[in-house]
């Protein structure tokens, strides 16, 4: 037997004449996301149904719960047009709700909402709600009628077919991923770097993803971590290229010839400028980054005012006004926290100096950045970077 | 690329032909020795030769001896069975314990007892009367490993002992002495009756034994916390592991066999590995009294474990660049931020700088290590230091 889902998608149908262009976009996105080859995918009268065997539903709700544009879905019964027939099936919906825990046990309310596209039905929505509704009264001892703060909202929708279905679940909402573009992300490994990444997919951007690798001072194991960290936000993506850049020969130069005051502001300028070739190679079109303002010194507006400047495409920064803490619980909700604290940080203590520039002057470093004389590194190590591609279907 | 095993403090590679036989008798001798059958039987016998076979190698009761899961298991058996004796009391631990003990510690406290840390001088090693001074009529238990894992300082179990022995002859009081030998056995002489711990725990992986096998000493019959079906005197519930226990005691054997051999071998890679390095700019025996090679500094310190101190060069990035190398050695601490103090807590505990902490790193010897390998690691630690110094050196400038 098929299970069937129906997809709601909200701002989307707020963008007139371009909201097919949205819709092909989330379609697209809900059949990378659905690991299920048979799932099928079905765009019809404003709506997206996916319809798959039922040994996958667990895997559709899943990718579901995970691809932005999806602002609600349930699982739905679908059913002959017949009333009698569709009571079963609303029975059925009430049993698999109590099953999932998701209503209190209990004495319980309950509203009918009942829509009718094919006039041919015997039946008005009104009439529909009133039969359906004294069915359940008379089934579930414990349900009383409520049309104002139910326990279960229970949708009938006689279309092409009867549609039921009950409470249904929040997805992620925002645009569908690509549908704004594409950049590139920054990602270190910390907390921050993937809720900024979550963020800007949310708004539609597509991104890949950059880490700078500086083995031997940083581990395999910090590498692993970064890996891990884009296949949890890989589904939010919709799959991610992450390009891993060898980029202990640039930082020794920097190391080499700079103050140790200014080690990591220029380490920081590289790295954009390198984000930057790679995102050139990529077709993207902005860069993204976790930095929150004043959380360290290289994150203070002077800092972010220098390392802004090494780059001439926009850069988001979409944690600038969060706190740590606000930080910290997104990436709880998203499930990146946990991997985040592992203890793999890296060794680039060595690299930072005890007191490093909280006020630098853009045009100073601008000049100790000549002294690099470090283009032919940053090309060096835009070019060598190893392309992963990182899996959007959800384990 | 060929590898050089400088990690033996770790694990060690298993001796081939003991592998070998272990492997068929899984196959061949799958009885259980509580059974009633000849193939039970046949599993009973070769369990109660093993452990013949121990006694006499340890010099003490076969009675005495539970064999284990492993060092950890051994470790934990007494020191949890002082949950069912007494409710509240105080436990005193070095601070070097290997984390199979030390985190006990955590656990003890959390039930409410008292847990006092010893910390050992300057040199690594704990001293007895450090030991005294921690004790208190209210004292149920003392653990102090016997060679540390991480520099291979050797404590005076014998002295430590003594010294618990005659507080609780003069406070009429009962105090349980455990000991960590799970680097001592089979690389210097360990005779339980000798030391005078109450337990000590052993691990065969350590000396060419099969891993998942340890041996627990127990001068007296303890209550452990898991119970089951009756088996090594109910201390140690659950089916023996038959040829690994076989393994772990012929293994044990070869090396008893062997020991003074292979420990003039371990002092002469040593004494070869101090000449080399100390030409190294920046490298340095852990802790530095080591360095001294003396008669005081041979009795101090097992030669089979050496820690080497690069500070301010991480001993974690080394440990990579030598890896890239085709040489595995292990490190002292690791340089990552949340964990950085618990990883680096034995050496901490000993100099209190971070810096130092982050830069060591651990060799360690077998049998089979040559003095070749020495030369090749030295050479290769020059050739890469140079570079890390230089790279780390330009912070503090």
């Amino acid at each position: 037997m098929n299970a069937i889902f129906l997809v709601k998608f909200g701002e989307l149908s707020l963008k007139k004449e371009n909201r097919s262009f949205f819709e092909k976009k989330l379609k697209k996105n809900l059949r990378q996301n659905i690991e299920a080859r048979d799932a099928q995918i079905k765009h019809t009268n404003g709506r997206i149904y996916v319809e798959t065997p039922e040994e996958n539903e667990e895997q559709v709700t899943q990718a579901l719960a995970h691809t932005f544009g999806v602002v609600g879905f349930s699982r739905a019964r679908r059913v002959q047009k017949n009333i009698e027939i569709i009571k079963k099936a609303a029975k059925k919906v009430i049993d698999s709700l109590c099953e999932e825990g998701s209503i209190p046990a209990g004495p319980a309310t309950f509203k009918i909402e009942a829509r009718r596209t094919d006039k041919s039905f015997p039946l008005s929505s009104y009439q529909i709600a009133c039969e359906i509704g004294d069915y359940l009264r008379s089934e579930f001892g414990m349900l009383s009628v409520d049309l104002h703060s139910p326990d279960i909202r229970m949708y009938i929708e006689i279309r092409e077919e009867a549609f039921i279905y009950g409470n249904p679940k929040k997805g992620p909402a925002g645009l569908p991923v690509g549908s704004a573009g594409k950049g590139i992300l920054m990602l270190s490994g910390g907390i921050d770097s993937p809720i900024a990444g979550h963020m800007m997919a949310k708004r539609g951007l597509k991104l890949d993803t950059v880490y700078f690798h500086t083995y031997p001072y940083t581990s395999e194991e910090a590498l692993d971590k970064v890996k891990k960290l884009a296949g949890i936000i890989s589904p939010y993506l919709v799959g991610t290229n992450l390009f891993v850049v060898p980029f202990t020969e640039a930082q020794l130069r920097i190391n080499e010839r700079a103050l140790p005051q200014e080690v990591t502001l220029l380490m920081r300028a590289a790295m954009v400028k390198i984000a930057e070739k790679i995102a050139h190679r990529q077709r993207a079109h902005c860069l993204v980054t976790g930095e929150s303002l004043s959380q360290v010194a290289s994150q203070t507006l002077e800092s972010i005012t220098f390392t802004g400047s090494a780059s001439n495409m926009p850069i988001f920064r979409p944690l600038m006004g969060l706190d740590k803490e606000e930080i910290i619980q997104r990436a709880r909700e998203i499930g990146t926290y946990e991997t985040s604290i592992l203890p793999y940080d890296d060794c680039c203590t060595i690299f930072t100096a005890e007191h490093p520039l909280l006020k630098p002057k853009a045009d100073r470093m601008w000049k100790a950045w000549n002294t690099l004389e470090i283009e032919n590194f940053l090309d060096d190590a835009a070019e060598r970077a190893e392309r992963h591609y990182i899996h959007p279907r959800y384990r | 690329m060929e590898t050089i095993y400088l990690d033996w403090a770790a694990t060690s590679p298993m001796e081939p032909d003991i592998a070998t036989q272990m492997a068929q008798m899984y196959v061949h001798t799958y009885g259980n020795p509580s059974s009633a059958h000849s193939i039970g039987r046949e599993a009973r016998e070769i369990l109660e030769k093993s452990r013949k076979l121990c006694s006499s190698l340890l010099k003490v009761e076969a009675e005495q001896l539970v064999f284990t899961s492993g060092g950890t298991e051994a470790n934990t058996i007494p020191l949890l069975s002082l949950l069912r004796k007494t409710p509240t009391g105080e436990i005193v631990l070095s601070s070097i314990e290997h984390s199979a003990v030390y985190e006990l510690g955590s656990l003890f406290r959390n039930l409410g007892y008292h847990v006092k840390e010893v910390s050992p001088d300057t040199d690594g090693i704990i001293r007895p009367e450090a030991v005294r001074k921690k004790l208190s009529p209210k004292t149920i238990a003392v653990a102090v490993m016997h060679v540390n894992n991480e520099i291979g300082s050797i404590q005076p179990i014998q002295e430590i002992a003594r010294e618990v022995r005659s507080f609780e002859n003069e406070n009429s009081c009962r105090i349980h002495f455990h000991c960590d030998a799970v680097q001592a056995l089979a690389k210097i002489p360990v005779y339980p009756e000798v030391l005078g711990a109450d337990s000590l725990a052993f691990s065969g992986h350590k000396f060419r034994g099969p891993k998942g096998t340890g041996l627990l000493y127990t001068r007296k019959k303890i209550i452990p916390l898991s119970s089951g079906g009756g088996q090594e005197f109910s201390m140690r519930p659950g089916t023996e592991n038959i040829p690994g226990i076989w393994a772990f005691c012929e293994s044990l054997k070869q090396r008893t066999h062997q020991m003074e051999k292979e420990y003039s071998h371990a002092c002469e890679l040593r004494d070869t590995l101090w000449e080399q390095v100390k030409e190294i700019e920046g490298v340095e025996f852990f802790p530095a009294q080591r360095g001294a090679l003396d008669s005081a500094s041979e009795l101090s310190y097992s030669p089979y474990i050496i820690a080497l101190s690069l500070a301010p060069v991480p001993g974690e990035v080394c440990a990579r660049v030598l890896n890239d190398r085709g040489i595995s050695i292990g490190t002292g601490s690791a340089c990552s931020s949340n964990r950085e103090k618990k990883r680096g807590r034995v050496i901490y505990s000993i100099t209190s700088d971070e810096e130092i902490a982050r830069g060591i790193i651990r060799i360690s010897f077998g049998p089979t290590t040559t003095k070749s390998d020495i030369e090749a690691f030295s050479y290769s630690l020059k050739q890469e230091i140079k570079l890390l110094r230089k790279t780390v050196r330009h912070r503090s400038l």
